[in-house]
């Protein structure tokens, strides 16, 4: 009955607004003139005042009535993904023009609501089934408002997309979504921040949760043209790739982040309706294969997932909390601190941390056999007589473990099989099939530090002052102003973070010193990881930037690509570590031209607690500068860091470059 | 404005990185209309990470690297050759076959374990996953074990293990698409 009245309306006006405008004009009419006025198709009934229900109710005038209100409601706005741009206009993320039916779709939702009306009840019964099976969020949305049905003009439609439509009803049913965050991963340009995506939990027809990994993923990415982190970066910021969602059981997933990326998974289970889930995942079926151009830093996976989640419930508005920088793991924080939307975090553990926590378990017999299979498996002769010397359970126990830790160092998902140690774990696997006990259940506990809710905003400005003491030279001071859009380094609180890993991305310092301003530091990007041995896994410290700095008080700047390579150890406490590394540092400066610089340095940091820390750094170099002769450089640093307030930090500290001595204090304020 | 702003910092700071620029336009002229192809169907091997070959299907839209245009973004795992036909045996057997593809090296070793959740997804699919059917086809398949996993390629490992799992007494008449 709907589509009447839509129809009515398309047909006799042109112009789409208009139609808009008309329909609400209309609807300040009597219906019984605007029924006459109507030159409706013999086939389609008429809204007949005779009929009985309609003497007691009115839906062509209620529905008429309510359609301005619909463009401008904001799960309409929602469905098609519109965002207010900075000049408070309406643009819709998607930049596929297929998504639109309006030719002015994409900033115009009014305008896209009329062409979506005249899709679904104008033209031949082909194309308005094809257009209600495409787009089955703005259906079922567009039928609520009105409060009746579109009739299907044809039911039995076996069109590519009605086809996939029906299998995608079928097989998809969930009431309940999660997000779904996986963790830092330097190894991989696009993982340095983290990622999101969502997850839609299976039911069963007869409304049972089934397991876990059989639920679906709903992920979106950009499709680079490279990896190369030097390009991907830039050409991620710029939008030069296009971005796409996918869709797929959650299982798969699971292998690729737990398994063959070694990432931690944390699940926030959202507090939704089962209507409001429902809804979200029929707008998956309406975004399908439509592009939205990937911009690394804000039109990414994490503002795409909010975007759906925005799409359930449109009053969250969590799209509208992320204006510039949409970093994956703040995106998580901002949901958790929603009042009332995550029922549960869950934690599930990587392939490493699988490993780790079993070996951990083994009894003190167990661990000494265990090592003794070890050695000999990186010997190339893996040796298990060792094991008769135990009972079944811990030989359940040592091979268990044993195979997790091949599963872990191979990154095994898949069908992949191992490159160094095939039939060793063949060999166990038999073995351990033949003990007929089942393993225990070994739940590894969910680590501290290291839930991304609990991690700092990304964004800190900073305001401080530097003063310099030199021989034979007056004191002189400047002040800093500083502005880091992301994420964290190493002297931050680890929270949220765990301890291994610095990322820095467009960190930017300046001086202000005698009524002139200096740059002192722009670093596009810094990456540094001090990640500890932990048994029979060796790691490897590094660290590469790449960045623009006075090393001395002000007039010494470099351009300069830094990496260094080295290893890292505990000391004393679990989160704090000290690394030596030795590298190579090249780049320009004024002084000395084209220079390269070999280098030693060292690295400790120490946190007393989450809110207090000391980091110390020292490097020695010798710079080798086509325009200058050959010094050796010293450069020693120490700060103390304290956080007293929530998203306060007070970074106090000194430096010695060479002969001059550096004092600084810094104020930070992290949002 | 925000984008052009950040596009130009970028570009000063990586200007090589413009010569790659290129390639967005010439994949925007290739991009054609969506082919509501699902993944999914006929899936050979499925092999995760950076250096290795990929199952031309599915991983085609699995991972971030490998993620085709051209092909619809959404699969159900499930039902993909068989037109969706609830509770066929095409269906049933495209499902654990799939599963079975993407999980092989875990289910190997949980089978040989008696234990873990990829083992008990499986017994879902086959459709023996409430509790007590579970520890039979736990047992069934880590006895089996050797002879299941016996080779690597996921459609005959699929094959043993639902053979096996038949001919189990009690678990014969949970298996489903018969």
């Amino acid at each position: 009955m709907a589509d009447v009245s839509f129809m009515i309306c398309a047909q006799s006006f042109a112009v789409k607004s208009f139609c808009i405008l008309s329909a609400v004009l209309a609807a300040g009419l009597s219906s019984k003139v605007f029924a006459a006025e109507s030159a409706t198709p013999p086939s389609v009934p008429v809204q007949d005042r005779n009929q009985p229900q309609a003497a007691e109710f009115d839906p062509l005038e209620k529905s008429l009535r309510s359609l301005k209100s619909a463009a401008a409601s904001q799960q309409w706005r929602k469905l098609l993904f519109y965002m207010r741009s900075w000049t408070l206009q309406h643009k819709s993320l998607v930049d596929d023009p297929r998504f639109f039916l309006s030719p002015e779709g994409k900033t115009n939702p009014e305008s896209e609501l009329s062409a979506t009306i005249k899709a679904f009840t104008e033209g031949t019964p082909a194309s308005r089934q094809e257009a209600l099976c495409k787009f089955p969020a703005r259906r079922e949305w567009l039928e609520k408002v009105i409060e009746r049905k579109f009739e299907d003009p044809q039911p039995e439609n076996n069109s590519d997309v009605c086809r996939k439509l029906g299998i995608f009803k079928r097989t998809v049913n969930s009431q309940k979504m999660s997000l779904i965050f996986s963790s830092y991963y330097p190894g991989n340009p696009g993982s340095l921040f983290g990622h999101t995506l969502l997850k839609f939990t299976k039911f069963t027809d007869s409304g049972q949760k089934g397991n876990e990994l059989l639920d679906f993923g709903l992920n979106h990415a950009a499709v680079p043209t490279t990896t190369f982190p030097l390009f991907y970066a830039p050409m991620g910021l710029a939008g030069m790739f296009a971005g796409y969602i996918s869709f797929m059981p959650y299982y798969v997933k699971v292998q690729e982040y737990n398994d063959a990326e070694s990432r931690d998974l944390w699940e926030y289970e959202l507090n939704l309706q089962p209507d409001e889930v429902r809804l979200a995942l029929l707008s998956v079926f309406d975004l399908s294969t439509h592009r939205i151009d990937y911009f690394y830093f804000d039109d990414n996976c994490s503002l795409i997932m909010l975007a759906f989640l925005d799409v359930a419930r449109p009053s969250l508005h969590l799209v509208e909390k992320f204006n510039s920088w949409v970093v994956p793991g703040d995106t998580v924080r901002k949901v958790f601190n929603q009042h009332g939307l995550v029922s549960q975090v869950k934690f599930r553990p990587s392939n490493v941390r699988r490993y780790l926590h079993a070996e951990e378990k083994l009894g003190e017999a167990e661990r000494a056999v265990f090592n003794r299979l070890m050695s000999s498996l990186k010997q190339g002769q893996l040796d298990v007589s060792p094991l008769n010397a135990l009972s079944e359970i811990q030989k359940v126990n040592v091979v268990d473990t044993s195979l997790e830790y091949i599963d872990a160092v191979e990154q095994l998902a898949g069908t992949k099989e191992p490159e160094k140690w095939k039939n060793e774990r063949v060999g166990l696997l038999k073995l351990r099939s033949q003990i007929p006990l089942t393993s225990p259940y070994r739940k590894v506990p969910t680590p501290a530090f290291e839930a991304p809710h609990e991690a700092f905003p990304p964004t800190r400005i900073s305001l401080g002052s530097l003063t310099r003491f030199d021989n034979g030279r007056s004191p002189a001071t400047g002040l800093l102003i500083g502005w880091r859009p992301a994420l964290h380094t190493l002297d931050n609180p680890v929270a949220g973070m765990g301890a291994d890993l610095g990322v820095s991305f467009f960190s930017l310092e300046g001086m202000v010193y005698r009524k002139k301003l200096y740059l002192r530091e722009f670093t596009p990007l810094g990456i540094e990881t001090i990640p500890v041995d932990r048994p029979h896994l060796s790691s490897k410290s590094w660290s590469f930037s790449f960045s623009y700095r006075q090393m001395c008080f002000a007039g010494c700047g470099q351009i300069a690509g830094q990496y260094e390579y080295g290893n890292a150890w505990r000391l004393f406490l679990e989160s704090s570590r000290v690394a030596l590394r030795a590298g190579v540092k090249t780049g320009h400066s004024a002084q000395s031209g084209l220079f390269a610089e070999p280098l030693v340095s060292g690295l400790i940091n120490f946190p007393f607690s989450n809110d207090k820390r000391w980091v110390s750094r020292a490097a020695v170099s010798r710079h080798y500068g086509l325009l200058s002769r050959p010094v050796w450089n010293f450069d020693y640093s120490s700060n103390f860091v304290l956080r007293p307030a929530d998203s306060f930090e007070m970074d106090l500290g000194t430096r010695y470059f060479n002969s001059e001595k550096q004092f600084f204090g810094r104020m930070n304020y992290y949002f | 404005m925000k984008k052009t702003v950040i596009a130009l910092v970028a570009a000063a700071t990586f200007a090589p990185a413009l010569s790659v620029a290129q390639d967005k336009k010439a994949k925007k002229a290739s991009y054609q209309t969506p082919n509501y192809g699902m993944a999914g169907c006929g899936l050979g091997s499925t092999v995760f990470g950076k250096n290795n070959s990929m199952g031309p299907q599915l991983s085609a839209a699995t991972t971030n690297n490998t993620f085709f245009p051209g092909s619809y973004p959404i699969t159900t795992g499930t039902s993909n050759c068989s037109d969706g036909v609830e509770g066929s045996a095409g269906t049933f057997r495209m499902e654990s076959e799939t599963f079975i593809s993407v999980n092989l090296g875990t289910l190997n070793k949980e089978a040989a374990q008696g234990e873990g959740d990829h083992l008990r997804s499986l017994a879902e699919i086959v459709g023996c996953g409430a509790d007590e059917q579970f520890t039979t086809f736990a047992s069934v398949t880590q006895t089996g074990h050797t002879e299941i996993f016996s080779d690597a390629v996921p459609a005959n490992v699929a094959t043993r293990l639902i053979d096996k799992v038949k001919q189990d007494e009690t678990l014969q008449n949970c298996v489903r698409g018969q």
